[in-house]
């Protein structure tokens, strides 16, 4: 069941009607009537403190509140213009009615508007302008009284959404709607259901009082000193308010008399503070009633019921009801409208984008954990190759493991169940592990008395061997014998390249010494085809054997470089 | 204050959902980041394939690693064989090699010495079959495998062994047409060099 809550903010009164129901059918559940105290410090601050209060003590719905106040600043104009498209209205509006408010700046008023009639395309407009200023500042009481007021209006449109909302208002006639406010009294002219005008009347039911306090205050400023306030004379205040009174049924008349209704004034309704006089007897022999817009056992008090219309009207609005839509907080809202519009697109788009975010981090997550699994095999096979599975030294292949190796390979469970014990990401496992080995390979190529950098020895033996290598391959085709060799190495004053020198006597034995000759030239040939190895090959002359049986060449000398044996290995 | 009393459901959710999106969206992109760099390191190609024609970094690092364990077993052997760093001394260890089978030169006169070079030591050892009877003049002698297995073994156990001088010469002077009988004299002389300690 909605809820709605009205109130009406007056200078010296407030009321607040809560309805529970629909604008057709509803019942007031709570309803009450304040008055400011005007003796305090901070009339304000007591003000916010009542409405406060108020709020608390009656549940008022703060999410649907329609809040009324005085018509006393406001000024209502007619105007017609030649189109009737709401759009349009709206963007004109200031504008056309700026020449009729000459005693305001327009960019300082809120301008809202009611259709009266639409003829041939035009529109004819009642136009209200107040201040800015007192709405926002009615606005800012009822936020520091933590009430958010959804819409703000005018005394005259509640009083005519409350009469409407009851049918007091037929087809057939015409009315005068009254609202006696505390400082103005509003009057609106109903022709057939419809508004014709608006009007203020600048006297309240407590205009005297503004009187009195003016007097005060002049006595006070003459008698310096004298800070007593004198009490109001009951015969002077007697005498005001029946001026008062008859003021307002003087301009009740007048606008009787100058009412532009199609229809005649079947009668004057009056709602707001009680005037006594006024209710009952006729204007102009027009009769003079309470305005009763209340269903029968609505909820509404039995007496002093009509102070409480207006705030009952901005109800009504608030379900949805009335005729009239009043918009006094249009400029006020403007953003807000846009922004509720906008609330619940964004409200999915949001949920969206949060989807979207926590979409692309599961994924994201799921692949990231994926990878790191192929990460994990490579350190496991790795780690497996090392140390062994389960660190069985059988499997292993850095044997004797390190024992700083074999701890950095126990932060990885294979187990399955058992949790990483390697906190960083998975990824650095390789290049650690790398580190700690080469740190190990280290210490032992420093144990090794770390020979990187250090040109090595070269190897007579293998020097030798490489030469007699050569005479071997060909052993098939040469007769050879060797009565000596021996092998030095020769190291260089640069300390960087050395060489061996193999000298070796040796027999070539053939059919003939031209035989013997051949091979021993085929030899030398083997040996320099590869001159990288044997870096040289002396000359040394050979002698004949007797019987020409071949030659011996004494002291051949063959320079072997070992080291480019290793190179090549290497390459 | 004043945005708090302005909240509501609606409003909150949204503030919640955009924040909430906004932190999961960067927490995504930290993972996706993770993604490319993971992927990078496994060289693979942006749909987990592996990069033709490419090592990776995992595989780079298994492979200098696994290198790096076959390595340091050698090392860890060569350190057990090192002749100058054994329990015994290296002139020991060389008669060990002498009495080998296949090689069984007998006893053995070894000469150390030393040298000094810029920055290194060489260790030297004069190795000569001892004489019989202790003459000098007397000479032994062997067939020439067993000449070579004693050199081949030296430099085959201990890695940094080199036999750098040596001399194989038959009992006495050949005539060039004689055919010399498997019987030879022999000496050789191996270095170790080492870096200079330092403090040394």
């Amino acid at each position: 069941m909605a809820r709605s809550c009205g109130l009406r903010l007056g200078p010296r009164r407030f009321e607040l009607v809560v309805l529970d129901g629909s604008a057709k059918k509803h019942k007031i559940s709570a309803y009450y009537a304040g008055e400011f105290d005007t003796d305090v410090e901070d009339p304000v601050a007591h003000a916010v403190e009542l409405l406060k209060d108020a709020a608390k003590a009656h549940r008022i719905p703060k999410e649907n509140l329609g809040l009324v106040i005085d018509s006393g600043s406001a000024a209502f104009r007619k105007i017609e213009l030649p189109f009737a498209e709401k759009s349009k209205l709206e963007q004109v509006l200031k504008f056309e009615v700026e020449s009729d408010l000459p005693q305001w700046n327009i960019d300082e008023v809120v301008v809202d508007f009611h259709v009266l009639q639409e003829v041939d395309g035009g529109s004819e407009l009642l136009v209200t302008a107040v201040p800015k200023a007192d709405v926002g500042a009615a606005i800012k009481m009822c936020e520091r009284a933590g009430l958010e007021p959804l819409e703000v209006q005018l005394e005259s449109s509640a009083i005519f959404n409350a009469a409407t909302s009851a049918n007091i208002c037929g087809p057939e006639d015409a009315q005068l709607l009254v609202h006696v406010g505390d400082l103005a009294t509003t009057v609106v002219v109903v022709d057939g259901g419809v508004v014709r005008e608006m009007r203020v009347i600048h006297i309240g039911a407590l205009t005297h009082e503004l009187a009195l306090v003016a007097e005060n205050n002049a006595e006070g400023e003459g008698e310096e000193g004298e800070a007593e306030v004198k009490k109001p004379d009951p015969v002077e205040v007697h005498r005001r308010v029946e001026q008062a009174l008859q003021r307002i049924r003087r301009e009740l008349g007048r606008t009787l008399a100058a009412a532009s209704a199609n229809r005649p004034i079947e009668a004057i309704y009056v709602c707001g503070v009680e005037l006594p006089g006024l209710i009952g007897e006729p204007i102009m022999d027009v009769p003079v009633y309470v305005l009763d817009c209340f269903e029968e056992d609505g909820g509404q008090p039995v007496d002093g019921f009509g102070q409480l219309v207006a705030a009952y009207g901005a109800a009504i609005t608030q379900l949805g009801g009335g005729a009239m839509q009043p918009r006094l907080r249009r400029e006020d809202l403007a953003f807000t409208g846009a922004w509720e519009r906008m609330e619940f697109p964004l409200a999915v788009a949001a949920m969206l984008l949060a989807m979207l975010g926590a979409a692309y981090f599961f994924m994201e997550s799921q692949h990231v954990a994926k990878l790191e699994n192929s990460v994990r095999f490579w350190v496991d096979s790795t780690n497996n190759y090392l140390v062994g599975e389960d660190n069985d030294p059988a499997k292993a292949n850095m044997v004797p493991a390190p024992e700083n190796v074999v701890r950095f390979v126990g932060l990885f469970p294979t187990k399955p169940g058992q949790p990483l014990k390697y906190t960083d990401p998975i990824e650095g496992a390789l290049p650690e592990l790398s580190k700690l080995v080469e740190r190990n390979l280290k210490g032992l190529r420093e144990s090794l008395g770390d020979t990187v950098g250090l040109q090595q020895p070269q190897s007579a033996f293998v020097a030798a061997t490489l030469v007699l290598g050569v005479l071997e391959k060909h052993d098939a085709e040469w007769r050879v014998s060797l009565h000596k060799i021996q092998g030095d190495w020769l190291e260089s004053n640069d300390g960087k390249s050395s060489q061996v020198e193999v000298r070796m006597t040796v027999t070539f034995w053939g059919e003939n010494a031209a035989e013997a000759t051949r091979d021993y030239e085929r030899f030398r040939d083997a040996l320099s085809q590869n001159s990288e190895l044997f870096v040289g090959v002396d000359e040394k002359p050979t002698k004949v054997l007797p019987g020409d049986a071949g030659i011996y060449i004494e002291g051949l000398t063959v320079k072997v470089n070992v080291d480019a044996m290793d190179n090549a290995a290497k390459n | 204050m004043g945005i708090l009393k302005s909240m509501t459901a609606m409003k909150a959710m949204i503030l919640c959902c955009l924040i909430a999106g906004g932190v999961l969206g960067w927490m995504g992109w930290k993972k996706h980041e993770r993604v490319v760099s993971l992927q990078s390191f496994l060289g693979l190609d942006k749909q987990d394939h592996l990069l033709a024609g490419r090592e990776s970094r995992a595989q780079k690092l298994a492979t200098d690693l696994q290198l790096m364990g076959l390595e340091y077993s050698d090392l860890v052997g060569e350190l057990d064989n090192d002749i100058m760093r054994g329990e015994s001394s290296p002139q020991s260890e060389i008669r060990k090699i002498a009495t080998l089978p296949k090689i069984a030169l007998g006893g053995l006169d070894i000469n150390p010495s030393s040298k000094q070079g810029r920055g290194y030591t060489d260790s030297k050892y004069l190795i000569k079959p001892a004489a019989p009877g202790g003459a000098s003049k007397n000479k032994t002698y062997f067939p020439r495998t067993k000449i070579a297995n004693f050199m081949y073994r030296l430099e085959e156990r201990y890695k940094r062994v080199k036999v750098t001088s040596f001399r194989i010469e038959p009992p006495k002077t050949l005539k060039p047409e004689e055919i010399p009988t498997d019987q030879w004299s022999f000496q050789c002389e191996i270095t170790v060099r080492e870096k200079e300690q330092k403090g040394e």
